[in-house]
């Protein structure tokens, strides 16, 4: 069974976090293999912890070495408010993503210090929308569930993989946004829940969720032996490990 | 396949199936005011633990600890219902301590109750008060199970109210649930010191590496016992951590059910078949 990872991350930490680290690109990608991941959106944390100029460059470069050969890997960029000009013009981004091999963005207000609204980022999520390029927004990057509902009411057919690293069972709070936005797609990687994955797939159908692991926070083996145990049928395990995100990432922005 | 260096994974991924039955020692039941539970009543929590190979499950029911005067019974209930599968744990209800009666229904109902379970977090208020000692001299004379809440550097059920209980009641067997998550350093050293201390394991999963960090401080994997706070968290989130993590197949057995058979062995009713 083929297995896509929208949530892993790579780089060098100087405060101790995550606990057990993985410093290296290359120490990312044979992590991979014992795991039997096979690919996915990886993220460099430099970008959160040094800064989004030499985060998004490093990734990049890391992506056409030749550790990532035999992996189907993807960047993922950081963005901050283009109006500083330290990240690529809105117009500019499809083709500056295209030619680094980058399917996402993602959204860090938390380290990046701005105001993640319309004002400030709504060029990018503009863009984004007419392109389908996927938004990861997640709470351990500064966005609550109000920036979501807020974000998703402006931009209403906008791609989000959303994130939430609330380990207590959320139904009450992602449940309604799920029902009113058919774009709006479910990393698994913080999802705990006893049954969660068989009731999210009863309720929205398959296609809405994305398996993904947090590594190097989180254990790989949790959402992988999540879902490879779940009540569902062997087609929709299959989309949920690798099918959703390579049609989310096989959309415009790669083409 | 979730870890090239482990054939229990690897078994597991072929078939879905762990290839071991799981002993949990942490669990609880019926409806929470924070949360919405897809599967949280009792045939909801069996089809969990058909499904993902538990062979017994021990658990404190929610009503029960929300709700200390009028929802006793329902534990007892789920436990009639699936006398081979379930076990409960009486809750220590430190603002409604009634020993003389919780006393008499574990001791009355052997085939119901495993012992207590303490929350002093929740309670606000030390599990070693002196105000707890009549049910802890019963479990230490009768050598029954006492779940503890344990969590980081808590006044009210940290490492060191943990200490406090195991110097005077050594012969009870503590299972520290959580273990100490925050402040786990200091928890091991308690269970170094106290051979009837055991480590529970749900919370860890959210770290990578604590499992690993347990297992290595305490120099073995002989004191760690499976538990998912079920219905919150899928027992396959917690199997999981155990499969990918940098330890032995042999410590993933142990783990999942050896540790907990040696402690199970001692009631009447256990069987692993």
């Amino acid at each position: 069974m083929k297995v896509l990872d929208c949530n892993i991350s790579y780089g060098a930490s100087i405060n101790g976090q995550p606990h057990r680290n993985c410093d290296t690109f290359a120490d990312l990608c044979a992590a991979m293999k014992t795991f039997g991941i096979d690919g996915g959106l990886v993220r460099a944390s430099y970008i959160s912890t040094v800064g989004v100029s030499y985060g998004d460059k490093m990734l990049a470069a890391d992506l056409a070495s030749d550790a990532a050969k035999g992996l189907e890997l993807y960047g993922v960029w950081g963005l901050v408010p283009p109006c500083t000009g330290e990240t690529p013009a809105p117009e500019k981004l499809p083709e500056e993503m295209a030619k680094n091999n980058i399917a996402a963005i993602y959204f860090d207000p938390k380290s990046h210090r701005f105001v993640p609204n319309r004002i400030s980022i709504g060029a990018y999520l503009a863009v984004a929308q007419e392109r389908k390029i996927p938004v990861i927004l997640h709470s351990r990057y500064g966005i609550t569930m109000e920036t979501l509902a807020n974000i998703m009411e402006i931009y209403p057919d906008l791609t989000v993989l959303f994130g939430d690293t609330d380990s207590w069972p959320n139904a009450r709070r992602l449940y309604p946004l799920a029902y009113a936005y058919k774009n709006l797609y479910f990393d698994l990687s913080y999802v705990m829940d006893d049954q969660g994955i068989e009731d999210m797939v009863g309720r929205f159908g398959a296609d809405r969720l994305v398996f993904g692991t947090g590594f190097p926070d989180r254990y790989t083996g949790s959402t992988m032996a999540m879902l490879r145990a779940a009540e569902i049928s062997d087609e929709d395990r299959a989309k949920i490990f690798a099918g959703n995100l390579e049609r989310l990432i096989g959309q415009e922005v790669l083409k | 396949m979730i870890n090239t260096n482990s054939k229990i994974a690897k078994q597991f991924w072929e078939t879905g199936k762990l290839p071991c039955p799981i002993l949990d020692f942490h669990a609880h039941m019926n409806e929470h005011a924070s949360i919405y539970f897809p599967a949280g009543d009792v045939d909801g929590m069996m089809r969990s633990m058909n499904n993902f190979n538990v062979r017994w499950l021990m658990f404190f029911d929610h009503l029960e600890f929300n709700d200390p005067l009028y929802a006793k019974h329902f534990a007892v209930e789920a436990v009639n219902k699936y006398p081979n599968r379930l076990r409960a744990y009486r809750g220590i209800l430190s603002r409604h301590l009634n020993p003389e009666e919780d006393i008499r229904a574990v001791d009355e109902n052997p085939d119901i109750y495993v012992g207590f379970k303490i929350l002093g977090d929740y309670n606000k208020f030390p599990i070693a008060d002196p105000i707890h000692d009549p049910y802890y001299q019963y479990l230490n004379d009768t050598k029954k199970l006492l779940l503890i809440h344990t969590w980081d550097k808590s006044p009210f059920d940290g490492a060191e109210q943990v200490r406090k209980i195991a110097e005077r009641f050594p012969d009870i067997v503590i299972i520290c649930g959580h273990t100490f998550f925050g402040d786990i350093e200091h928890g091991i050293e308690i269970t170094k010191e106290f051979p009837n201390v055991y480590y529970e394991l749900t919370a860890i999963p959210i770290i990578r590496g604590f499992l690993e960090d347990i297992v290595e401080a305490a120099g073995g994997s002989d004191r760690i016992l499976f538990g998912t706070d079920l219905p919150w968290f899928s027992t396959m989130h917690g199997a999981g951590m155990v499969l990918s993590a940098d330890i032995s197949d042999e410590d993933r057995l142990n783990i999942f059910y050896r540790n907990g058979d040696k402690i199970l062995s001692r009631f009447p009713w256990y069987t692993l078949d």
